[in-house]
């Protein structure tokens, strides 16, 4: 299966994926280097099939974009040495209550990842804390509708990536899987597919898609997951 | 839509039958096609807009409104609607160049990636309530725009048409229904009446032999 996913990072860059795999290689991507090399790499390739088709734009546009950005917000940015301090004040006053609601207990919840994690996988403790450790990181904590357990997501858009901790989840079943979905506004998208291990923790890094997150949600879906929900929403937040 | 079935044995002239299996795929020639350039405009333009510069913004269309137009144009095939994705395009980047890192790529590849997406996503959506009788319209190039005119634009169309002509017909055809066409290789495999495991091996085979043959040509 991991092997299959390798291969799947041309079609990937090219967009060549349905919906469904190209949520299962996101979030392989997220805690695979060979995979991220090898997408900036063919990127950089279709990036240059791209800049073969360049055309003339139509005269009006250039015009119509820059009226539209002078009007639109940004994302706060990834923390840079030569980030502008204007920049950098103003990320961390959108995210700072946030910051301060979380705080302490994504200290703990990074604390536990650490303990658990570091002995048996230095690379993937980091890629957890990477993500709890961003300055715009945001943590929400899911409501269960029925099933026992305890889950939370913290994401950062600048990281480009979520990661999920839960505790005493119950197996999800025989070919059955639990799939985690971004709310957006044009319905939900997945963030990747996972399943606790024996004692029911959860600890995963997943990708986030690109879209505004509107909030989250988990379901149980076949193996290998669903391109749109089909289970009942099991968790959400 | 029904040439291709039989490209494995309809080589052009010179072309082997063995270069869909080429034993060197795993060995990068390039060292590292997707290194940083931050030499580059567009990439020192999209590291200002970052912090919201707007002028870098302007600055960045001009090197790249051309890009994001044509190939957004070449996958939607409909003017009107590619300009609508191409300000969309543009706001995106606006929004997210907080996210974008000049030392994992360049800003070309950064916004091509975006616009294709994005183009792909707009196409499938639509395509999803169409008969595949629609699709198989977009297989055709019919691509008559007025190329831009600056001398660098030609020498990138040139060397990336030379590049594909290395390419054996089977990889060409498959990576170009793929990108240009906005396909999936499920949706290619339907195209060509082939196996799905073929047109992933030959995206694959052919994507690395032509991130190679970039790599050696620049």
């Amino acid at each position: 299966m991991s092997d299959d996913l390798h291969h799947l990072a041309a079609a990937y860059a090219l967009d060549a994926l349905e919906p469904d795999e190209r949520a299962r290689f996101e979030a392989h991507l997220a805690a695979c280097a060979d995979c991220t090399a090898d997408v900036a790499e063919f990127h950089h390739t279709a990036g240059e099939l791209a800049g073969a088709e360049a055309v003339e734009p139509p005269a009006g546009l250039r015009e119509q974009v820059l009226a539209r950005a002078a009007d639109a917000p940004q994302e706060p940015a990834m923390p840079a040495a030569d980030s502008p301090p204007s920049l950098a004040g103003r990320a961390a006053r959108r995210t700072f209550p946030v910051l301060v609601a979380a705080v302490a207990l994504l200290a703990v919840l990074a604390m536990g990842v650490v303990t658990r994690t570091a002995l048996v996988d230095r690379d993937r403790a980091s890629d957890l804390l990477a993500v709890l450790a961003a300055p715009d990181v945001e943590l929400v904590p899911l409501d269960g509708a029925g099933p026992p357990g305890d889950v939370r997501v913290a994401w950062s858009p600048s990281a480009g990536a979520s990661v999920l901790i839960g505790s005493d989840l119950p197996a999800p079943g025989d070919d059955r899987t639990y799939e985690l979905w971004v709310l957006a506004d044009d319905g939900p998208r997945s963030a990747g597919v996972f399943e606790p291990d024996d004692d029911g923790r959860l600890e995963r890094r997943l990708a986030l898609p690109a879209d505004p997150v509107g909030g989250w949600g988990i379901t149980i879906e076949p193996a290998g997951g669903s391109p749109q929900p089909t289970g009942d929403i099991l968790y959400l937040g | 839509m029904n040439a291709g079935t039989s490209d494995d044995v309809v080589m052009a002239p010179g072309r082997t039958l063995t270069n869909d299996v080429n034993p060197f795929r795993h060995l990068r020639s390039v060292p590292d096609p997707a290194a940083p350039s931050r030499t580059d405009a567009a990439t020192a333009h999209l590291v200002r807009v970052a912090s919201g510069d707007q002028d870098a913004f302007a600055g960045l269309y001009d090197e790249l409104g051309g890009l994001v137009f044509g190939i957004v144009e070449r996958v939607v095939r409909n003017r009107a609607l590619a300009e609508e994705i191409t300000q969309e395009v543009f706001l995106d980047v606006w929004r997210l160049a907080g996210r974008f890192d000049p030392d994992r790529g360049s800003a070309r590849s950064w916004v091509a990636t975006m616009a294709h997406r994005r183009s792909v996503d707009r196409v499938r959506s639509e395509e999803a309530s169409r008969s595949r009788d629609d699709r198989v319209g977009r297989l055709e190039p019919t691509h008559t725009e007025e190329v831009a005119d600056q001398v660098g634009d030609h020498l990138d169309r040139e060397r990336v048409r030379q590049a594909l002509d290395r390419l054996t017909l089977a990889q060409r055809q498959t990576i170009e229904l793929a990108y240009f066409g906005g396909h999936s290789y499920r949706q290619v495999a339907v195209l060509l009446d082939m196996p799905e495991g073929t047109v992933k091996t030959r995206i694959r085979d052919g994507l690395i032999r032509l991130r190679d043959i970039l790599g050696t040509m620049s």
